[in-house]
C-alpha cells in the first residue's frame, strides 16, 4: 500500500498525533454517554433494566397505583371521606402483582406482590403515598421494606437525587474547569522545567531543542509564552526558528546555525561518517583563533557508541569537528567523548543546540562550547605574533586611527619598532575602510625592495610594469573613490631608493601630489632615517609622520581582560592586570603573550590566574624570546655595537633592594655613555651615539626618563643576567676598542 | 672504505648535478688540483678536512644518507643520525606536539624548529612528513630544501624549488610565488616543510623568505610552515633583522632523549640489558653519545663511571665538534676557565654570549629546568673530560 494520498498523510500527520486524537475522543465519548445515560435515566425516571420482564410487570405495577390514585381521588371527591378499605374504591386485577393499604387518612401504600422473582429484589417491597387535597398532588416515597432504587420512578426519589439535566451538565462542566484548573496549577507549579523558567526565565535558553515544541504548547495554555520569551531575551522570530528546527532537513538546520554565528556554510562531501558534514568558514569577527571548522549532523538512528567509533577513526586533519547531536539519547556518550581535550572534537549537545538558536550573542554561546570542549590554546583568543588580523582582537590606537580615517586621504609615513603594532593598525585602517564610499584602501607588504614588482604581482601585471601604470590600474578598480595604498615593510625598498636616488619614491610624491593616490609607508629604521635624517630623501615632507609606541594603558588592560573574561576567565585581583601592563612597558604583544602562557597553564576547569601564573609566564621563553632580537637594529654592524653596548650598560644598574626582575632600571645618560667609551680610548661621534639612543628609543628598547634613557619595558631587564652582562659589555667595549684603534692607525 | 670508494662516489655525485672540478673547489675552498686528485684516487681529504667534504656534500646537494655516506669513504663519522626504521618514542610525541603548535599559531602558523649538531635538521624527518601526510593530506605536504650553492643564479634557484613541489615551468621568483599561491587558493591548508633553509645563497634566500611571508600574509592562516635549522637560522631570526618572516616565527627545540629513547637504541643496538638512567647520567642525553655509552656498557658491563667517561671523551664525533671551537688560543683560555664549572650562564632562547652560543649549537652545552630556572650546563661529564684533553694536546701542539 503505497498510495501517494497515503505517503501524504503520512507525511502530514504523525503517529503520535493520531494516538493522541483518538484518546481525545474515546475521553470525550465516554463522558458523553455517561452524562447522556445519567440524564435520561433521570428524563424517564428509570434506572437501568435488569430484565425485560421484570420492567413489564412493574409497568404494569406503576399503571395500576396511578389507577388507584385517581379512583381514590375520585371516591373523596363523592364521599368527602377517605375508604378505610381499598376495595371500597378500587378493585385489583386478577395478576396480584400488586397490594393496596389504606393505613391512614390521604395515604394508599402500595406492596409488590410474591409475583416478582425474588433476584429483582421486589418481592414484598412497598411504597408510600400521600393524597393533598389542598393542592391535589401526590407524594410518592419508598416505605419498608423499600423498593430497590433502580426500580424507583423519579418522583418517589428522595429529593436529593431529583438533579435537573441542566445541572447534571453544570456539575460536569464545573468538574471538567476543576480539573482543567488543577491540571494547569499543577503543570506550573508542579512540572520542574516550568517551575524553574518561572523562577529563572533565561533557562528558556537552555531545554533540549527537542522539547521546544511541548513548552511551545504549555506557554500558551498557561499564557505565559509572550511574557516568558520576554523575561529570557528571546526574539520572537528566533522562538519561531528553533521550533522550526527539530522539523527541518540537514542542510536547513546546518545553515540555521551557521546563519546565527554569521559562517558560511557548505557541503563537504567524501566523508566515511553515517549523516551529513559541513564545512564552515567562520567570521573574523569571531573572538577566537579559529578560521574553519567542520560541522557534523549525524544520521537518525545511529547509535551513541557507533558515533563515538566512528570520531575515533575520523582524521579531520586540523579542523575542529563540531557534531549536533540528533537527540538526546546520543549526549552523554559524545559529551564525554568531546570533553577530552586530546580530540578536537565538540559535542553541541541537544541543550546547546537550542542556546545557540536562542541566545542573543550566538558567538557566546560558539565559544564558551569550545572553551570547555578544546584545549584553550587550541583557540586562544590571543594572537601573539604578526599583524593582528581579527577585529576582536585589535585593542587602542584610537586616537591614531581617528588621525587617518576621520580626514581626506593624505600620506603617512609611519615609524616604529618591530611587533609594536605597525601591521596591526595598517589592517585595521584597511577594515575600516572596506566598502567606505569614497575611499579605496588597499594594503601591500613588501618582500624586498621591489615595490613596482611587487604591487604588479599582485594586480596580475608583468613585473616590469611602471609603476604610475598600476597606480591607474588601481584608481580605475576604485571608481569614483580615492585610493589609498598602504606599503608595509618598506625599508628594504627606502635602503634601496637611497642608493639609487630616490627614483620610485619620486614617482609615489608626484602621483599623490596629483591626487591620484595617497600613500601610508611603514618601516622602522630605514624609513626614519629618511625622514629624519637624509636631506636629501625626496620622503621629507611627504607626508604626516606617525610614531608608534606603547599601547594606551586602558587598551592594554583590555586586551589583558576582556579576551579572558569571554572565555570565563579572569585575573583573581586587578591589581595583578595593573602589574602585568606595567611590566610589559604597555607593549601590546608583551601583554597578549603573558595572557597567552597563563592561559596555558591554567588546569582543566580552571577560571582564575593568579600571581603564580603571572610569575611563571614571565618567566617563560615565550617572553624571552619576543623580548631578544634587539641586537641588530641597523643594518650597519657598528651603530649595533653601539646599541649592545648602550642595554648592556643600562642593565648592568642594579634593581634597588627589594625589586623584582620587573623593577624599573635607573637612567643612562648620553654623557655618561660618552665618558665610558671615552674612558676605554674608544672614539666614537656623538651624533652615532644620539643616533643609537634614537634607534632603540624607536624600537622601544629604551624610554626618556629624566635626563637619560631607561629600559621602555621593565621585563625587559630580566634577560640579563647580573655577572653576564659585565662580561659582555666588556667584549664589546674590548671590540670596539680594538676597532678604534685600528682606525686611528689606519687613519695614520 | 678505500680510495676508490671515495672517488667513485664523488664523481658519480657531480655527474649527477653537472658540477666541474673548479666549481667544487671554489665551493669548498680548496684547489681545483685537489678535487681532480680526489676525484682521479690519487688522494684523499685529510683529518682536518671534514668540514670541505661536508661542504662538498652541500654543495653537491647530498640527502643526509648520500652525505654520511660520503664522509663514511673518507673515515669520518657521519655528519647525519642514521635513518631509523623505528622512531624513538620522545620523537613521536615531539612530532605530534609540533604539529599542534603550529595550529594554534594562526593565523601566522610559521614554526621555527632549531636543532643543535647530530640531531639532523630536521630530526626525524620522515615521520615528521608521515605526521603532516596524515594531518593536511598526502597532496597538501610540500618539502621545500633550498639549494645549497653560493653562486645559484634566482632562475636555477627557484626552478629547483618549483621541481620539489611539483610546479612546472618556473624560471624566476615572481613565477614562483604565482605558483604557489595558485596552489594556496584551493581553500585547504598547505604544510611545508622547509630544511636547510639557513643554507645556499643568502640573497636567494632571503627572496625565498620574502616569497613565504608574502603568502602567509595574503592567504592568512592557510601556509603551515615549518622552517628546520641550526646555528644559522637562530642567528637569521635573532641577529638578521630584515627578515620578517622570521620575526613573526615561532620557535620550538626539540626535546632530550628520554629512558624510552635509550630503550629503543637498545633495541637497534641488539643490546638487551642496560640502565637507560646511568646511559643517559653519562652521555648527558648527546645524541652520539648514548648509542656510544649503549656499546660501551654491553662490551664490558662492569666498567665504572670513571672508565667509561673517559672512554666517552675520546670519542671521535666529541672532538669533532669540540675541536673547531678551540682552536683560537683566546677562546681556548676562556673555555679552560669554565670547563669547571657546573653551570655555565642562564639559559635563553638565543644566547647573547658568542661562545656559549657556539658550545651550544655543538650540542656541548645543554638547557637544563632547575626550580631557579633555565641554566646552561655542560651535557655530560665526558665533554667536560674531551675538553680537558683537547685543550691539552692544543697546548703542548702549540
Amino acid at each position: 500500500m503505497n498510495a501517494p494520498w497515503l505517503a501524504r498523510l503520512r507525511g502530514q500527520v504523525s503517529w503520535r498525533r493520531l494516538l493522541r486524537v483518538l484518546a481525545i475522543l474515546a475521553g470525550v465519548y465516554v463522558i458523553g454517554v455517561l452524562i447522556l445515560r445519567l440524564w435520561i435515566a433521570n428524563l424517564t425516571g428509570f434506572g437501568p433494566m435488569q430484565d425485560h420482564e421484570t420492567a413489564a410487570m412493574m409497568g404494569i405495577n406503576w399503571s395500576e397505583i396511578a389507577r388507584a390514585q385517581s379512583d381514590v381521588v375520585e371516591h373523596f371527591e363523592q364521599h368527602r371521606s377517605w375508604p378505610e378499605n381499598p376495595r371500597a374504591f378500587y378493585r385489583l386485577d386478577d395478576n396480584g402483582l400488586l397490594r393496596i393499604e389504606t393505613p391512614e387518612p390521604f395515604v394508599l401504600r402500595f406492596g409488590m406482590s410474591r409475583g416478582f422473582a425474588p433476584e429483582t429484589g421486589l418481592r414484598d417491597t412497598w411504597i408510600r403515598t400521600r393524597f393533598d387535597p389542598a393542592t391535589g398532588r401526590w407524594d410518592c416515597q419508598n416505605d419498608t421494606p423499600p423498593l430497590p432504587r433502580a426500580w424507583l420512578r423519579g418522583d418517589c426519589l428522595p429529593p436529593t437525587q431529583h438533579w435537573s439535566p441542566i445541572e447534571w451538565l453544570l456539575f460536569a462542566l464545573t468538574v471538567a474547569v476543576a480539573a482543567l484548573i488543577l491540571l494547569l496549577g499543577g503543570l506550573a507549579l508542579l512540572d520542574p522545567r516550568l517551575a524553574g523558567l518561572r523562577k529563572q526565565p533565561r533557562r528558556l535558553r537552555r531545554q533540549p531543542i527537542s522539547e521546544l515544541p511541548r513548552l511551545h504548547r504549555q506557554l500558551g495554555w498557561l499564557r505565559r509564552r509572550q511574557s516568558s520569551l520576554a523575561a529570557a531575551e528571546i526574539a520572537e522570530s528566533d522562538w519561531r526558528e528553533a521550533l522550526s528546527y527539530a522539523q527541518a532537513d540537514d542542510d536547513a538546520r546546518a545553515q540555521m546555525l551557521a546563519l546565527r554565528v554569521a559562517a558560511r556554510s557548505r557541503r563537504s562531501p567524501g566523508w566515511s561518517l553515517p549523516g551529513q558534514v559541513y564545512e564552515w568558514k567562520l567570521p573574523p569577527t569571531l573572538p577566537l583563533a579559529l578560521d574553519r571548522a567542520l560541522l557534523y549532523l549525524p544520521a537518525a538512528g545511529t547509535a551513541a557508541r557507533d558515533l563515538v567509533r566512528h570520531l575515533q577513526s575520523l582524521q579531520t586533519g586540523q579542523d575542529v569537528l563540531i557534531v549536533a547531536t540528533r537527540d538526546a539519547a546520543t549526549d552523554a556518550a559524545l559529551l564525554a567523548y568531546a570533553s577530552d581535550t586530546a580530540n578536537l572534537c565538540v559535542c553541541l549537545d541537544q541543550i546547546a543546540q537550542c542556546e545557540w538558536l536562542l541566545h542573543p550573542s550566538p558567538q557566546d554561546v560558539l565559544v564558551a562550547v569550545l572553551a570547555r570542549q578544546l584545549r584553550i590554546t587550541r583557540i586562544s583568543p590571543y594572537q601573539t605574533r604578526g599583524g593582528i588580523t581579527r577585529p576582536a582582537a585589535f585593542f587602542g590606537r584610537e586616537q591614531l586611527l581617528a588621525r587617518v580615517l576621520n580626514r581626506e586621504p593624505g600620506n603617512y609615513l609611519l615609524v616604529g619598532g618591530r611587533q609594536l603594532g605597525k601591521t596591526s593598525l595598517m589592517k585595521a585602517i584597511e577594515r575600516r575602510f572596506a566598502e567606505h564610499p569614497r575611499v579605496y584602501c588597499h594594503y601591500l607588504s613588501l618582500r624586498d625592495h621591489r615595490l613596482g614588482a611587487r604591487l604588479a604581482a599582485e594586480l596580475d601585471q608583468p613585473a616590469d610594469t611602471p609603476i604610475e601604470a598600476l597606480v591607474a590600474l588601481l584608481a580605475a578598480r576604485a571608481g569614483q573613490r580615492r585610493v589609498l595604498l598602504l606599503i608595509d615593510e618598506t625599508d628594504l625598498f627606502l635602503r634601496e631608493e637611497s642608493r639609487t636616488g630616490y627614483a620610485q619614491l619620486a614617482s609615489l610624491r608626484s602621483l599623490s601630489e596629483e591626487g591620484r593616490c595617497h600613500f601610508m609607508l611603514a618601516g622602522f629604521w630605514d624609513l626614519y632615517q629618511a625622514t629624519a635624517i637624509d636631506y636629501a630623501s625626496p620622503i621629507r615632507n611627504f607626508g604626516e609622520v606617525i610614531t608608534l609606541g606603547a599601547l594606551e594603558a586602558d587598551a592594554c588592560t583590555a586586551l589583558a581582560t576582556e579576551p579572558l573574561a569571554r572565555l570565563g576567565i579572569k585575573f583573581v585581583q586587578p591589581e595583578l592586570v595593573q602589574r602585568l601592563v606595567q611590566a610589559c612597558g604597555q607593549r601590546a604583544n608583551l601583554v597578549a603573550i603573558l595572557c597567552q602562557h597563563g592561559l596555558e597553564q591554567l588546569e582543566r576547569g580552571e577560571r582564575l590566574l593568579t600571581e603564580a601564573h603571572l610569575d611563571k609566564a614571565m618567566d617563560s621563553d615565550a617572553l624571552l624570546d619576543a623580548l631578544a632580537g634587539w641586537a641588530r637594529l641597523s643594518p650597519d654592524p657598528a651603530d649595533c655595537a653601539i646599541d649592545r653596548i648602550i642595554v648592556y650598560r643600562i642593565a648592568q644598574t642594579p634593581a634597588a633592594p627589594g625589586e623584582t626582575a620587573d623593577a624599573v632600571q635607573a637612567a643612562l645618560t648620553l654623557v655618561e655613555l660618552m665618558q665610558l667609551l671615552s674612558s676605554r680610548q674608544i672614539a666614537v661621534a656623538a651624533e652615532a651615539v644620539r643616533g643609537a639612543f634614537a634607534r632603540l628609543q624607536l624600537a622601544y628598547v629604551v624610554q626618556r626618563r629624566g635626563e637619560g634613557y631607561a629600559f621602555a619595558v621593565p621585563l625587559f631587564a630580566a634577560q640579563f643576567h647580573a655577572q653576564e652582562v659585565d662580561a659582555l659589555l666588556e667584549r664589546e667595549l674590548a671590540a670596539l676598542s680594538a676597532a678604534s684603534a685600528s682606525a686611528q692607525t689606519g687613519g695614520v | 672504505m678505500t680510495v676508490s670508494d671515495f672517488s667513485s662516489l664523488l664523481n658519480r655525485h657531480m655527474r649527477r648535478i653537472r658540477a666541474s672540478a673548479a666549481g667544487v673547489a671554489s665551493e669548498i675552498g680548496m684547489s681545483r688540483e685537489a678535487v681532480n686528485n680526489w676525484r682521479n684516487g690519487d688522494s684523499m681529504p685529510s683529518r682536518k678536512h671534514r668540514d670541505r667534504v661536508l661542504a662538498c656534500a652541500a654543495y653537491l646537494r647530498l640527502s643526509e644518507l648520500e652525505t654520511n655516506e660520503l664522509l663514511a669513504a673518507v673515515g669520518f663519522e657521519p655528519e647525519f643520525p642514521a635513518e631509523h626504521v623505528q622512531e624513538l618514542p620522545a620523537a613521536s610525541a615531539a612530532v605530534g606536539s609540533i604539529m599542534d603548535r603550529l595550529q594554534q599559531l594562526r593565523p601566522y602558523p610559521i614554526l621555527m624548529l632549531l636543532t643543535q649538531a647530530h640531531l639532523g635538521q630536521p630530526p626525524e624527518r620522515a615521520a615528521m612528513l608521515a605526521e603532516a601526510q596524515q594531518r593536511y593530506g598526502v597532496d597538501n605536504v610540500l618539502h621545500l630544501q633550498p639549494p645549497f650553492s653560493l653562486h645559484a643564479d634566482a632562475a636555477g634557484y627557484f626552478s629547483a624549488l618549483a621541481l620539489q613541489c611539483g610546479f612546472a615551468e618556473v624560471a624566476s621568483d615572481y613565477a614562483f610565488e604565482a605558483a604557489l599561491s595558485l596552489r594556496l587558493q584551493s581553500g585547504r591548508p598547505l604544510f611545508c616543510l622547509v630544511s636547510r633553509f639557513e643554507q645556499g645563497d643568502p640573497v636567494l634566500r632571503d627572496v625565498l623568505a620574502g616569497i613565504l611571508r608574502s603568502l602567509s600574509e595574503m592567504h592568512s592562516g592557510q601556509l603551515h610552515l615549518l622552517i628546520c635549522g641550526g646555528s644559522a637560522l637562530a642567528d637569521l631570526k635573532y641577529q638578521g633583522g630584515d627578515l620578517s618572516l622570521l620575526n613573526i616565527a615561532a620557535s620550538e627545540s626539540w626535546p632530550e632523549l628520554a629512558a624510552a629513547d635509550v630503550a629503543v637504541l637498545a633495541d637497534r643496538l641488539g643490546i638487551a640489558t642496560f640502565d637507560a638512567a646511568r646511559i643517559l647520567r653519562l652521555s648527558g642525553g648527546h645524541p652520539l653519545l648514548a648509542p656510544a655509552a649503549l656499546a660501551l656498557l654491553a662490551e664490558a658491563p662492569a666498567r665504572s663511571d670513571a672508565e667509561l667517561i673517559q672512554a666517552l671523551a675520546t670519542h671521535a664525533p666529541l672532538w669533532q665538534s669540540f675541536l673547531p671551537v678551540l682552536s683560537d688560543p683566546a677562546v681556548r683560555s676562556a673555555i679552560a676557565e669554565r670547563l669547571g664549572q657546573d653551570r655555565l650562564a642562564v639559559a635563553q632562547p638565543y644566547l647573547l654570549d658568542p661562545l656559549l652560543r657556539r658550545l651550544f649549537w655543538a650540542n656541548l652545552v645543554v638547557a637544563r629546568r632547575h626550580p631557579d630556572g633555565n641554566w646552561l650546563e655542560w651535557r655530560c661529564a665526558a665533554v667536560q673530560r674531551a675538553g680537558t684533553l683537547i685543550i691539552a694536546e692544543l697546548d703542548i701542539g702549540a
